[in-house]
């Protein structure tokens, strides 16, 4: 039944009906910029390669080109191919990305100094993934997603989700631990 | 191993997601509590990376207020610039292997469907180059593909090297021009002109590319060239019946002219020597306006037209006096008069003149064709003392200049001959007239009547001189 009034929603937004696509616009923007934002770490970049993403998403329905069945499967690859580009571009031009400041107000200023150095090198061991095993990691414990979901989006499967998700958290923690390992 | 242990972890995953703690996870695993730990405590940490920072709420606004101007901006353009994209969208739409669009993802990437689509442009591309050369290499002059197969001639022509192999070739294709122009007049056509034109050419370097062969290899072209014509002879001849008019006029000079090369063939298979001499690399160079180099002998090869009749007759006012030069300087000049001969005018090598460029030793020369009147014209230079034009016979070389038998060309002459019945003296074996070793003045009288009628074909050589 959700299939079908996906379907039904697609059919519109590729006659470019605007109460449809502002819809899809509404429901998917929200994980997509976390999915964005865990990889790239900032809000303005996030925000950026989200637009982009539902830029994109026109153009390709208009060409009648974009989803035909799985909608979120189709966003979130093309996240993934966005991600990968930006990550590629920045390799090119050495660029330092800005530290964005998590703010709480519950936080004390150490309790906040512990969690943005605790997320940073969690973030930056996530660099150090292939694309395949950060966006498992991204979208199995940060969005939660299943198994079933992984594998639609990543169009692999189920196996071999979990075997990536077993090469991915034992690359964050030979990471994590070399990280460790220097600091002392 | 790696299998069991990628499950095992995903259920412990599973369970710490729902709030079960480490210890009690790895204590139902105690096999494998070592692996599990780290790597429970690497997704454990993860947690610390999953605040997120939004941006403002106007600036969300913002974002979404331009996505929906982006709506109306695509839906004011139109659903596509072209019927033929709008009909191939629909396609795609409908059949999304189709699709060759990859820019946004794996969802219609086929490697079979690049294949197919390869295949496919490879067998249409080269299915119909093939046809179309098929085609061509069957059509006939009046097909819009005949320039294909005359172009498809040229480059064979062209890529083949070895000179017995381009005279097979250029045999060959003389074939097919004969050919052709038979399917045309059996069909009730007309065969151009230009058809006729081409065999010509075939044949005619058929037989230069003989001439150069060597013996053994000529003989073999020739025997080829002897046989292709007598073939296409017979055909011709019985097509000419059921052919029309115009047809049968265009199809009568082939076969005239095939009949030609086919006699030069057997005389070129009977002495090959002479036909080296004539179609080989020491063949007379044909110019338009005959200059032959001065020599001992002059000479009187024939290059006219080998259709026409022999005049044998004399001029209208033969010289019946010997020439003020007649042969001290036998040939300084020996074809000038020619500018003013009809038939010299001809020089320019026309298809069918095989066999008039005799050069090199003068006892294998023999002319294949008869006389021409050209020939009769050479043949009149020694011997156009005569000032009678009744019975007065030039002399000359009998043998090669198709004197009269009937005068005795033997023997001293008078030279001041001025009776009717008289014979000048020549050279029985040349040119008619003994060298005089005082040369005689010139006499203005005759001689030079004589090189004055250029279009008389009894202006002789020796005449010339005055």
């Amino acid at each position: 039944m959700v299939n079908e009034i996906e379907q039904a929603r697609l059919r519109r937004a590729r006659r470019m009906d605007r109460a449809a696509l502002t819809a899809i616009y509404d429901e998917y923007y929200p994980p997509l910029y976390r999915y964005i934002y865990h990889q790239v770490g900032e809000v303005e970049t996030a925000r950026d390669l989200t637009a982009e993403l539902f830029q994109q998403l026109l153009q390709a329905l208009h060409q009648s080109n974009g989803p035909t069945q799985n909608l979120r499967a189709w966003l979130y690859r093309v996240a993934h191919n966005l991600v990968v580009d930006y990550f590629r571009r920045q390799q090119h031009r050495r660029h330092l990305p800005l530290k964005e400041e998590l703010v709480s107000q519950a936080d004390s200023p150490v309790e906040l100094a512990e969690k943005n150095i605790a997320a940073d090198k969690i973030r930056a061991a996530l660099a150090y993934l292939t694309p395949d095993q950060r966006q498992v990691i991204i979208l199995k414990f940060l969005e939660e997603f299943s198994n079933e979901e992984t594998a639609s989006i990543l169009e692999k499967p189920v196996g071999a989700v979990k075997s990536l998700q077993h090469r991915a958290l034992a690359a964050l923690e030979r990471t994590l631990n070399r990280a460790k390992e220097k600091m002392l | 191993m790696t299998n069991n242990i990628a499950e095992t972890l995903d259920v412990a995953l599973q369970r710490l997601q729902a709030g079960e703690s480490l210890t009690a996870i790895l204590t139902d695993y105690p096999a494998q509590a070592e692996d599990l730990r780290p790597l429970l405590h690497s997704a454990a940490s993860l947690e610390s990376v999953r605040p997120i920072k939004f941006p403002a709420p106007q600036t969300l606004q913002n974002d979404r207020a331009a996505f929906i101007t982006n709506i109306e901006h695509f839906q004011q353009q139109a659903v596509s610039q072209t019927p033929l994209i709008r009909l191939k969208e629909q396609v795609v739409h409908l059949f999304p292997v189709f699709s060759t669009n990859n820019k946004y993802g794996k969802e219609h990437r086929r490697m079979s469907t690049l294949l197919i689509k390869t295949a496919i442009v490879f067998s249409l591309l080269f299915g119909t180059m093939g046809g179309t050369a098929v085609m061509a290499a069957n059509s006939l002059p009046d097909s819009p593909v005949y320039p294909l197969k005359l172009a498809m001639e040229q480059t064979q022509l062209a890529l083949t090297r070895d000179p017995a192999q381009q005279g097979e070739l250029q045999l060959a294709l003389a074939q097919k021009r004969s050919q052709e122009m038979l399917q045309m007049a059996l069909q009730g056509d007309v065969p151009p002109e230009e058809t006729g034109v081409r065999l010509q050419q075939h044949l005619q370097q058929t037989m230069q590319l003989a001439g150069e062969l060597p013996e053994q290899n000529m003989l073999g072209l020739l025997t080829q060239v002897q046989q292709m014509t007598q073939t296409q002879t017979q055909q011709m001849s019985q097509a000419q019946a059921q052919a029309s008019a115009p047809a049968q006029a265009v199809l009568g000079q082939a076969f005239q002219y095939m009949n030609q090369v086919g006699e030069q063939a057997m005389g070129g298979i009977e002495n090959p020597h002479s036909f080296q001499a004539r179609f080989g690399k020491n063949k007379p160079v044909d110019d338009p306006e005959p200059v032959v180099e001065p020599t001992e002998e002059p000479t009187t090869e024939p290059t006219g037209e080998p259709t026409v009749e022999p005049i044998i007759e004399p001029t209208e006012e033969p010289t019946a006096e010997p020439t003020e030069e007649p042969t001290a300087e036998p040939t300084e000049e020996p074809t000038t008069e020619a500018t003013g001969n009809q038939y010299n005018k001809n020089e320019t090598p026309e298809p069918g003149q095989f066999g008039q460029n005799c050069a090199g030793d003068e006892a294998d020369c023999e002319p294949v064709e008869p006389q021409s009147q050209h020939q009769q014209n050479q043949n009149l230079n020694p011997g156009q003392d005569c000032t009678e034009s009744g019975e007065c016979e030039p002399i000359g070389d009998e043998h090669k200049y198709g004197q009269d038998d009937t005068v005795d060309n033997s023997g001293p002459h008078n030279d001041n001959c001025t009776e009717p019945d008289c014979v000048p003296a020549g050279d029985e074996n040349k040119f008619g007239q003994e060298p005089d070793p005082v040369p005689q003045p010139a006499d203005n009288g005759q001689g030079q009547q004589n090189s004055g009628g250029g279009s008389d074909n009894s202006g002789g050589g020796n005449g010339r001189k005055g």
